[in-house]
């Protein structure tokens, strides 16, 4: 439940235009349907994921997806899964950063907007959860 | 290494021999080589008469790869005879403290060496230098032991025991039997990783003039791996190989794997030291049962596709032929299998078929489906005679009854190229009950037939076009769908764009079908520059108007009210307000309305402009209405939700 709030806490920080300097001008507030749906699907899994971030199995990449960093956090007949969850999490989040940029008339800003989210899935992230550095070593918060 | 074992035994003993007056020797070797093995700094100090006390340090030894430094081996009471040389309480300290035993017997030129590492595990060497054969037998051995000899790359054993024996003779041959139990082993990501393995392994093999014959056979009994992206429980699977292993290549000359819920498969081939490549293979299966075989191993491939959550039924016998390090032949047959989409997106079942996939040379696949449903919507038995060619597929027609109507599907073509499928076809659909096609996909019950034209639809770079106009026949008129493209169609997030053209729609079976209150008369609808995302309207011009011609034009008073309720809650009120409430419906001389979607507002204008407002329904007639509409924007997603509680509101009516 707490995850799901810093989900939802990170997303509408995002929305309100906590953005860097380059995107000034880029309306992160903007809720087309296809980005409604992909949140959507982003929180439903959410759900799962939270252990998966609390146990150091996952982490926050620097790029804005996540990754398995350590599979053997995860019981061995949960590990497909937890590969499955992670594929799909970082498919919804590639097309969330398109979509932001497209709804915005900027597909060209979509590489921004991926590094405005990576930078702050980080910061909000809850103590405890693994994130990449900017040389890309695994962090604990 | 083994031969200069040999020479150390036999020197030793000479020296130990010609000691055995002595009270103290010392012995002192900078540097023994060998293949496979070195020792660098060795000591031998021996002392006492009686009870003699053997002290070995060696500065480093490296075996195959791996070093000990500091090794100590020391031995409180030495039995040093002429013959024989033998301690049964020694201890060797390699890192740890491990209790041994030897004894050479230099008349039968035998060494046993036994290390008992923990309680009740033993390792034990009994080497024959006259016969040149050597044996290692281990019980409750634990495996991490061997874990610093495995190449880096492979997972390292972390938990279980190992029990077994493994001779071989130095004139080329090696006979093992190894039996796992609680075997845990895993790589730093985890992504290699087993737990609770019980498995065997039984291994001979011969040399004869450098060639390696062997046989092999291992059993999985029970345990669990992952291996990404496939996770497996033991459950009696059972491979067996045999075959001939040569500096460049190994050829299996007769294999078989089986799995026990799916099935079997025997193979040959030839593999590539160098290349690491496989130069020829057969494969060839029983009938495999689908769904365990997907369960298996199948779907961790497909999780990203179509196909990645299915049920799936039926059996598959496969054949698949590896010529020249290129894939040959393919050869499929199904039988009675039966594929259904989780989501309810498509199923199919019964089918059968054989699919001999060449690919240098063109044949053709027959495949016949008892029947399935996309989206829903149920489809009747069909076959499909598929020409292959290589990564070139085609269909010349394809008949799919759909409902009590027929899809058909001409020149289909698809192909393989370097941004991946291309694939196009043709067809049409003869006129199909339109009140049982809504039924089937759960949409309001629509009324009339259903009937279309696919004049060339394409797929290509990930979109999918048509080329020329789609032609539906719906509500007694026509709707042409021209420039659709649909932009990702398989992604996360499809996008489509499209031109409508509506023509003499009959309103009275609209507005039957949606509950709207009833409406007599035709239109036409326009929507341009549509553009959908994630199947909802981002942007479109829409006009909606009165088609041209003499036809019969009266509108219901739920109707009229339905249409004002859609400029607000107020507007449907003041009808109710005015004498009109007393007529039941009325004539009217145009409808029309426009919406121009910008930015998920709706900017609103009717037949004709009026004070402060549009005319949405011009009167004419007796008795005559006109309805103004006075909001100029209006919320796409109010406008929605005023339309489904229209509808609901109206079909609740009904129902009392």
């Amino acid at each position: 439940m707490r995850a799901t709030v810093w989900l939802r806490g990170v997303l509408v920080a995002l929305m309100l235009g906590v953005a860097g300097a380059a995107l000034a001008q880029a309306n992160l507030e903007i809720n087309t349907p296809a980005i409604a749906g992909l949140q959507a699907s982003m929180q439903a899994r959410h759900t799962q994921l939270a252990g998966l971030y609390a146990s150091g199995a996952i982490g926050l990449t620097r790029d804005g997806n996540i990754a398995l960093r350590d599979a053997n956090a995860v019981p061995l007949a949960q590990r497909q899964q937890a590969n499955s969850l992670v594929a799909a999490e970082n498919q919804d989040r590639t097309a969330l950063y398109r979509e932001i940029a497209r709804a915005n008339g900027k597909p060209e800003w979509e590489g921004e907007i991926r590094a405005t989210f990576a930078q702050r899935w980080i910061e909000k992230s809850q103590p405890g959860w693994y994130y990449q550095n900017p040389s890309g070593s695994w962090v604990r918060k | 290494m083994l031969r200069l074992g040999v020479w150390v035994f036999v020197a030793l003993t000479l020296s130990f021999a010609a000691a055995t007056r002595a009270q103290h020797i010392t012995l002192s070797i900078d540097d023994l080589e060998a293949p496979g093995f070195s020792a660098k700094a060795l000591k031998g100090d021996l002392r006492g008469t009686a009870e003699r006390e053997l002290l070995l340090e060696i500065g480093a030894v490296t075996l195959h790869g791996r070093t000990w430094r500091n090794v100590r081996v020391r031995c409180p009471r030495m039995r040093l005879e002429s013959s024989v040389i033998a301690c049964a309480e020694a201890v060797i300290e390699a890192g740890e403290k491990i209790p041994l035993t030897f004894t050479y017997s230099a008349s039968q030129k035998k060494l046993e060496v036994v290390l008992r590492p923990a309680s009740r595990e033993i390792w034990q060497l009994d080497a024959d230098f006259g016969k040149r054969e050597f044996r290692v037998a281990i019980d409750n051995g634990k495996p991490e032991r061997l874990a610093s000899w495995l190449p880096p790359e492979m997972p390292k054993p972390s938990g279980g025991t190992i029990k077994g024996a493994i001779t071989f003779l130095t004139a080329g041959s090696v006979n093992a039997q190894i039996e796992v139990d609680g075997l845990a082993f895993s790589d730093a990501s985890g992504l290699r990783a087993g737990e609770k393995i019980k498995a065997g392994i039984r291994v001979a093999a011969d040399q004869r003039d450098g060639v390696w014959q062997w046989r092999a056979s291992a059993d999985w009994v029970a345990g669990e791996v992952f291996w990404q992206p496939i996770y497996v429980t033991g459950s009696g699977q059972r491979l067996e190989a045999e075959g001939i292993s040569g500096a460049q290549r190994t050829q299996i000359r007769r294999g078989s794997l089986t799995l026990p819920a799916v099935g079997s498969a025997e193979f040959n081939g030839v593999w590539d030291h160098k290349t690491e490549q496989i130069i020829n293979a057969d494969v060839r299966s029983t009938p495999l049962k689908l769904s365990a075989l997907y369960a298996q191993v199948l779907k961790p491939f497909l999780a990203q596709t179509a196909l990645g959550d299915v049920r799936t039924a039926g059996e598959v016998t496969a054949a698949v032929q590896i010529a020249q390090g290129k894939l040959g032949t393919v050869d499929l047959q199904f039988k009675d299998v039966s594929l259904e989409d989780h989501n309810r997106r498509f199923a199919l079942f019964g089918m059968e078929g054989h699919i001999p996939w060449q690919q240098d040379a063109a044949t053709q696949a027959e495949i016949s489906v008892k029947g399935g449903e996309v989206l829903r919507l149920p489809f009747g038995p069909f076959r499909l005679p598929l020409n292959m060619r290589g990564t070139h597929f085609a269909v010349d027609k394809l008949d799919v009854p759909l409902l009590d109507a027929k899809l058909t599907v001409s020149d289909f073509s698809a192909g393989l190229a370097a941004d991946g499928w291309r694939w196009s076809f043709g067809g049409g659909l003869t006129p199909v009950s339109l009140s049982r096609f809504t039924q089937s996909l759960g949409l309001p019950t629509m009324h009339g037939s259903l009937s279309g034209v696919i004049p060339r639809m394409t797929y290509e770079k990930s979109t999918l076009s048509v080329d020329g106009a789609l032609l539906f026949r719906v509500f007694d008129g026509t709707i042409v769908a021209k420039d659709l493209r649909l932009l990702d169609p398989f992604g996360k997030v499809p996008r489509m764009q499209a031109d409508l053209d509506m023509r003499n729609l009959d309103l009275d079976l609209l507005t039957r079908t949606f509950s709207f209150g009833n409406i007599t008369g035709r239109i036409d609808a326009q929507v341009t520059g549509m553009e959908l995302t994630n199947w909802q309207p981002v942007k479109f011009d829409a006009r909606v108007e009165s088609s041209a011609g003499d036809y019969p034009r009266k509108i219901s008073q739920t109707a009229v009210q339905n249409i004002s309720a859609l400029g607000g809650a107020g507007a449907a009120a003041a009808i109710q307000r005015s004498f009109l409430r007393f007529f039941e419906q009325f004539g009217y001389q145009k409808i029309g309305l426009k919406c121009k979607l910008r930015n998920y507002v709706c900017e609103m204008s009717g037949a004709e402009d009026a004070p402060q407002g549009y005319v949405i329904v011009k009167g004419g007639g007796i008795p005559a209405i006109t309805v103004i509409g006075y909001n100029r924007y209006v919320s796409w997603q109010e406008l929605i939700d005023r339309l489904k509680r229209i509808m609901q509101d109206n079909v609740h009516a009904i129902v009392e």
